[in-house]
């Protein structure tokens, strides 16, 4: 029988040895993912879902917040910095090779580099404080053990990098203000000729944020967001308040941390991205501030006539830069392969190909741009002044920045930098040297409100103007519906703060009044069948109504049948220009009737449609790290805003600075990005439920 | 004692807390455990009992990280149960083929008092 038992033994070592190593790391209880659950206490403690930071000065507190960044988020920084650096695949594999390629072409890491050289050289002391922010990360690293996302991937971080905190901030403004809108407005304008111009550019029954004409000089990603200022004329307290919800990705953990850093010198709370030693949007006591996504259009398109590797520009043959791109291709048993990609520059930026035909892009962010800089001093202003002192630096992307103070100012601008040319909107003929940028304008010299009753921005409008500023405004509803709220609120008394939180929680659908006219007009028998049933209704987005559900379901067909066929995202064009364009015959109007058809034989409410769906990274292959789907109330067009079916956009923070009676937010999601942490989706429900936690 | 020796083997798998190396944690070390825990059982009742066996050092590193952190231990245990369920799946593979061929391996003078 001896030989039975070592053939048991060869057979055991044999399936050792075959099985993936990958495996056995999983299997692993002392160094795999389990190690995890041996985790050193927090250098800085979580206080009611804050993070404090407390510092005997500017250098400690950067410190201090690099060290706790990486402690609570350092897998969600990593995976940024690898976004906008072309990175990912090292650490997820080859799934992440198309983004690695996308964002490497683009050339933000570039960028980032570039700004950093600039920072040193020209701002040395506030370059200090970044390297103090990367020692911090640095010592975390060095000093614990990897994050358990890291034991799961058999990976170990990277060191982090002044450039990271750049890059952080130029992906971000990636997402607000890049994108290859030009190219897709082509395709529509190609299918639809240049009527449909007629139609998308004016945007003529968009609000504006701002009552005036704007006057420029000649010479001289469908992410929305809500803020508003109401003024000392209409507060209960008789101080400022100031609002605000970004819409981003809903992401796992959440986009944003909440912090607060106390120093000697100052204090500001308010949220930041872990990675980057900023808050972005919040308060020093002083002053506070909130942002929206203006949409400013500060990316150009350029075609040329090509010969090779050579391009014809204005009269004469050049030879575009080449650069080699290399990517690391990494798999669970940290195998990896390499692959690479020549990317060729031209005088207006990095080529990348769209639907076969070569272009080169032109984005404003891929210049040397201050935006940490400008958010630094910001953070330290002590009146408009002060503040709009670092509001000049900030450069892309522009922003709805509204502004308040203690001593009862509010203000409203459109902060960045404009780029003056002829147009923008569509791909210009680089050959013939179109759409060169002749000057910069800094945007808060011509858009700005100071002292308004009150101001609500929405990614509405701004402005109308004498140059073409952007065409994708966000339709006016979400925007219609805050001042709607804040008028009615107001001429019933003074705005506390509880009526500004119901305002951001408001999730009435005022779209309904244009589609209840487009159905009387268009919509055919069953069009008046489902404008009978909304005819009973509130046009209220609650998750136990049917009629919602079939509301939604008729908005998402109108614009599916109305641009699907275009190849382009649904959500491409804005519904306003959906409805302009079935009015004046561009797409076909049976398609209304259509739409209604569809969302006739919808039977189930809202909730059961829509819901929540916030994943992590990894949260395909583990789902425990997602969090749980749930109901979502609210649309598209609702203030307290949840666009599509699995909601995954949304108010990334809510947060309400109120003068003189406290600050008030909640995350969609927990302050602690180990998944093994209690904290780990502390905030989740809460901000489902639409509550707040008073946090000064 | 050679009764009491088998019981060497459940300890065997713990020793992965000084290890690095994963293929010795998950999969090495409890085979070895195994095969002490086999070779000196004397009754082969020892050796059906022995997934039972491979419980013990299961628990012993529950116990342990029920004392450094129950709260992760149990987040842990419901965000990744797959890769939980994983290791015990190992540890109780390994050691029962180790447990069988000790106990086959054993010596002859053992096998008498079958």
């Amino acid at each position: 029988m001896r030989w039975v038992g070592l053939l048991i033994i060869f057979i055991a070592v044999a399936l050792i040895f075959l099985t993936p190593p990958y495996v056995l790391r999983f299997a692993d209880p002392f160094q795999g993912p389990m190690k995890a659950v041996v985790r050193p206490p927090p250098p800085a403690p979580v206080e009611n879902y804050v993070l404090v930071i407390k510092a005997g000065d500017e250098r400690e507190a950067f410190y201090k917040l690099g060290y706790a960044h990486a402690y609570y988020r350092f897998f969600q920084m990593d995976v940024m910095r690898r976004v906008a650096e072309g990175r990912l695949s090292e650490l997820l594999g080859e799934a992440a090779l198309d983004t690695d390629i996308y964002f490497r072409t683009r050339g933000l890491y570039k960028a980032a580099e570039k700004t950093w050289i600039y920072i040193k050289s020209n701002y040395p002391e506030y370059a200090s404080l970044i390297e103090e922010y990367t020692r911090g990360v640095n010592d975390f690293l060095a000093q614990n053990a990897a994050p358990v996302e890291y034991l799961v991937l058999g990976k170990k971080p990277e060191p982090w990098s002044p450039v990271d905190i750049i890059a952080i901030a130029k992906l971000i403004a990636w997402g607000l203000s890049g994108g290859e809108a030009d190219l897709e407005l082509k395709v529509l304008v190609d299918a639809l000729g240049p009527r449909f111009l007629e139609v998308a550019l004016p945007r003529e029954v968009n609000t504006p944020i701002l009552p005036r004409k704007a006057t420029f000089s000649p010479m001289s990603q469908v992410l929305g967001s809500n803020n508003w200022v109401i003024s000392p004329n209409f507060t209960a307290t008789g101080k400022p308040i100031l609002a605000n919800d970004p819409h981003l990705a809903l992401s796992v953990p959440p986009t944003w941390i909440f912090q607060r850093i106390e120093t000697p010198s100052y204090a500001v709370m308010g949220v930041g991205f872990p990675g980057a030693p900023l808050v972005v949007i919040g308060t020093n006591g002083y002053v506070a501030w909130g942002f929206t996504n203006t949409g400013i259009d500060v990316i150009d398109y350029y075609y040329y006539v090509w010969d090779g590797t050579r391009y014809f520009y204005r009269g004469s043959w050049r030879e575009a830069e080449r650069r080699v791109e290399t990517f690391k291709i990494c798999d669970l048993n940290d195998k990896c392969v390499e692959k690479t990609l020549e990317v060729l520059d031209t005088v207006h930026g990095p080529v990348v190909e769209y639907r076969g035909q070569r272009y080169a892009m032109r984005w404003l962010g891929n210049n040397v741009t201050l935006e940490a800089l400008a958010l630094y001093r910001m953070n330290k202003a002590r009146n408009l002044t002060e503040f709009l002192e670092g509001l000049r630096h900030f450069v892309v992307p522009s922003q709805n920045t509204v502004y308040a103070d203690r001593y009862g100012v509010v203000a409203y601008f459109a902060n960045g930098y404009f780029p003056i040319r002829e147009g923008g909107y569509l791909p210009f003929n680089g050959s013939r040297g179109e759409g060169e940028w002749t000057r910069f304008v800094w945007l808060p010299s011509v858009l700005n409100y100071i002292n308004p009753p009150y101001l609500a921005t929405a990614n509405n409008k701004v402005a109308d103007a004498n140059v073409y500023l952007q065409w994708r405004w966000a339709d006016r509803y979400r925007h219609d519906r805050i001042m709607e709220l804040i008028a009615q609120k107001a001429s019933r008394g003074r705005i506390a703060v509880g009526d500004v939180m119901d305002i951001q929680r408001d999730v009435v659908d005022i779209s309904c009044r244009d589609v209840k006219s487009l159905l009387a007009e268009y919509g055919g028998e069953n069009g008046r069948k489902l404008l009978d049933e909304l005819n009973k209704w509130d046009c209220a987005m609650l998750t136990d109504s049917v009629t919602a559900a079939r509301y939604a379901t008729f908005i998402y067909n109108l614009q599916r049948l109305a641009w699907g066929t275009f190849n382009v995202s649904i959500t491409f064009v804005p519904f306003e220009v959906t409805l302009a364009s079935i009015k004046r015959g561009l797409i076909d109007r049976s398609i209304v009737e259509t739409a209604a058809v569809e969302a006739l034989k919808v039977t189930s409410p809202w909730g059961q449609l829509h819901r929540y769906s916030l994943t992590h990274v990894l949260g395909s292959a583990f789902p425990g790290l997602n969090y749980r789907q749930v109901e979502a109330p609210g649309s598209w067009f609702t203030v307290n805003v949840a666009p599509g079916f699995q909601v995954s956009q949304g108010p990334s923070v809510r947060l309400i600075v109120a003068f003189g009676e406290g600050v008030y937010m909640m995350l969609p999601g927990g302050p602690d990005g180990d998944p093994l942490s209690p904290l780990y989706d502390a905030m989740y429900m809460p901000w489902v439920r639409g509550e707040y936690v008073k946090v000064d | 004692m050679s009764r009491w020796i088998r019981y060497l083997g459940l300890l065997i798998p713990l020793v992965g807390a000084a290890s690095q190396l994963h293929v010795v944690n998950a999969a090495l070390l409890p085979l070895l455990g195994g095969l002490l825990y086999g070779y000196f059982t004397e009754r082969r009742r020892g050796v059906v009992l022995s997934p039972l066996a491979a419980l013990v050092p299961v628990a012993a590193v529950l116990l342990y990280y029920v004392a450094v952190d129950v709260v992760r231990l149990g987040r842990y245990l419901s965000v990744f149960p797959l890769l939980a369920a994983l290791w015990v799946a190992l540890w109780l593979l390994f050691f029962v083929l180790g447990a069988a061929a000790g106990y086959l391996l054993r010596p002859r003078s053992l096998t008498n008092k079958r």
